[in-house]
């Protein structure tokens, strides 16, 4: 298990756990980050700055911080 | 349903349509369409949670459209999201209309559960038809209709396709000829993650009936190269900044012409004024104050702020129209970040700028810039999460 900070564009994972605080961690179960979804790291933007994943038919934008508290297993 | 009936037999002549859906799915487009009322709403941090409101008239009946604040569910957790959900939970709306992007059902079908969770009468409306059909997608409405259990119906909000039909089944649904009978899943009472993942997998499944061959939208490859250019490490900075600085070029070169005319056409009639006025017998003092003061004042504010405006605003609203602006938050986030805002008050702040612009002109003055930036709410992590269109 990795966080989905982790992934290089372009790889795909499965999301395991959301572990941040309590309204962010409802907060990115709405956009869709559920456990057992398919996410795919669709473009890291500059250093330090935020990451795009495509989830559920969306491309979504989350900041490196919010990333990390997603954990991933590799998509099978 | 009783509302609607009442409001019949009383022969009240309005029914009032709450207007709801994610933020980008063209929800504003639906308004328009819907009312004939040209009205900018957007959800970037800052802008007043202010609904917006709207009316139409169908066979012989006023609807007036309430435009709730485009949300990604309905917890009432932020300012936007308590707004929607008061509004429905109010039961003022005689109707909800759940405007869905076609190109996303999945997303915006789990707004339409919650919604269906508040009020039984809703009305799906699935807009960006035209886009999902470039994209291959043939989307089968009468089936989501059926799973869903409430009127759904396509749209092209742009094009004007399907505003018939709405407004159809807004009628319908208000006059109680179509009674929804929304089709619920079954949430667990348990803790928040397994109500979540239930709604999810029932957005999913929805979705799958409407649409079973769903080919990922990620491999739209134009679409996946223009990201990489505008959002990407190296580039996306540079981009963004050219395409700053050619939209105020625009705005600065083309206003300069009719600043000037309007100037001299609105300063030009300051002494016909005057003459009129002391033909009139107004007094000297009088006579100053008006055309000297008021009028002058009046000419050079509107001579030197209408042109940029007028040429800043549809420049930009054209930037919005191809999904620029998210993008430009993406990148622009980190060094938001480090002022404990987010990317998505750049916006905010280069709605700011023609403003800024005139300020120069006139009088050096930012007070317009800082305020939008003040004003903006900070805190939430989760910034530009609408990077779908």
């Amino acid at each position: 298990m990795r966080s989905l900070a982790c992934l290089a564009a372009g790889e795909c994972a499965r999301v395991r756990a959301v572990v941040s605080e309590d309204a962010m961690r409802r907060r990115l179960m709405e956009l869709g980050f559920v456990e057992g979804t398919r996410v795919r790291c669709a473009l890291r933007g500059p250093p330090g700055g935020p990451a795009a994943y495509w989830v559920r038919g969306a491309m979504i934008a989350l900041r490196r911080a919010d990333a990390r508290s997603i954990w991933v297993s590799a998509d099978s | 349903m009783k509302r609607s009936r009442s409001n019949n037999a009383a022969g009240a002549p309005r029914a009032s349509v709450a207007l709801g859906g994610n933020p980008n799915v063209g929800k504003s487009t639906v308004f328009n369409a819907l009312t004939g009322l040209r009205q900018h709403t957007g959800n970037w941090a800052g802008k007043t949670v202010a609904v917006a409101r709207g009316a139409y008239t169908y066979r012989r009946r006023r609807y007036a459209v309430v435009d709730l604040p485009g949300t990604y569910s309905l917890s009432a957790r932020s300012a936007e999201e308590e707004v929607a959900r008061d509004f429905l939970l109010s039961g003022q709306a005689d109707a909800a209309v759940i405007v869905c992007d076609a190109t996303c059902l999945e997303r915006s079908l789990r707004l339409v559960y919650q919604t269906m969770a508040l009020t039984r009468r809703v009305i799906v409306c699935v807009n960006l038809l035209d886009e999902a059909r470039r994209l291959g997608l043939c989307p089968d409405l009468a089936a989501l209709g059926r799973r869903l259990g409430v009127p759904v119906v396509g749209m092209s909000a742009r094009t004007g396709e399907g505003v018939g039909a709405l407004m159809e089944a807004v009628r319908a649904v208000t006059e109680g000829e179509i009674v929804p009978a929304p089709v619920l899943p079954a949430l667990p009472p348990g803790p928040e993650d397994e109500r979540a993942r239930a709604l999810a997998a029932a957005a999913e499944e929805a979705a799958r009936v409407c649409l079973p061959v769903c080919p990922d939208p990620s491999g739209h490859r134009l679409r996946r190269r223009l990201d990489t250019l505008f959002m990407g490490r190296r580039t996306g900075a540079a981009l963004m900044l050219a395409l700053l600085c050619l939209v105020f070029w625009i705005t600065l070169a083309g206003a300069n012409v009719p600043s000037r005319l309007l100037g001299t056409l609105l300063l030009s009639a300051q002494e016909p004024l005057r003459a009129g006025l002391a033909a009139l017998g107004a007094p000297l003092w009088l006579c100053e104050a008006l055309t000297a003061g008021v009028w002058r004042t009046l000419a050079w504010v509107v001579s030197v702020m209408l042109p940029p405006m007028a040429i800043f605003f549809p420049l930009f609203t054209l930037l919005e129209d191809f999904g620029y602006l998210p993008r430009a938050a993406f990148t622009l986030d980190r060094h938001f970040c480090r002022a404990k805002a987010c990317g998505k008050q750049a916006l905010t702040m280069c709605m700011g700028w023609p403003d800024l612009f005139g300020g120069y002109r006139a009088a050096p003055s930012t007070a317009r810039m800082t305020l939008s930036v003040h004003s903006s709410n900070t805190g939430s992590g989760v910034c530009m999460n609408s990077l779908a269109r």
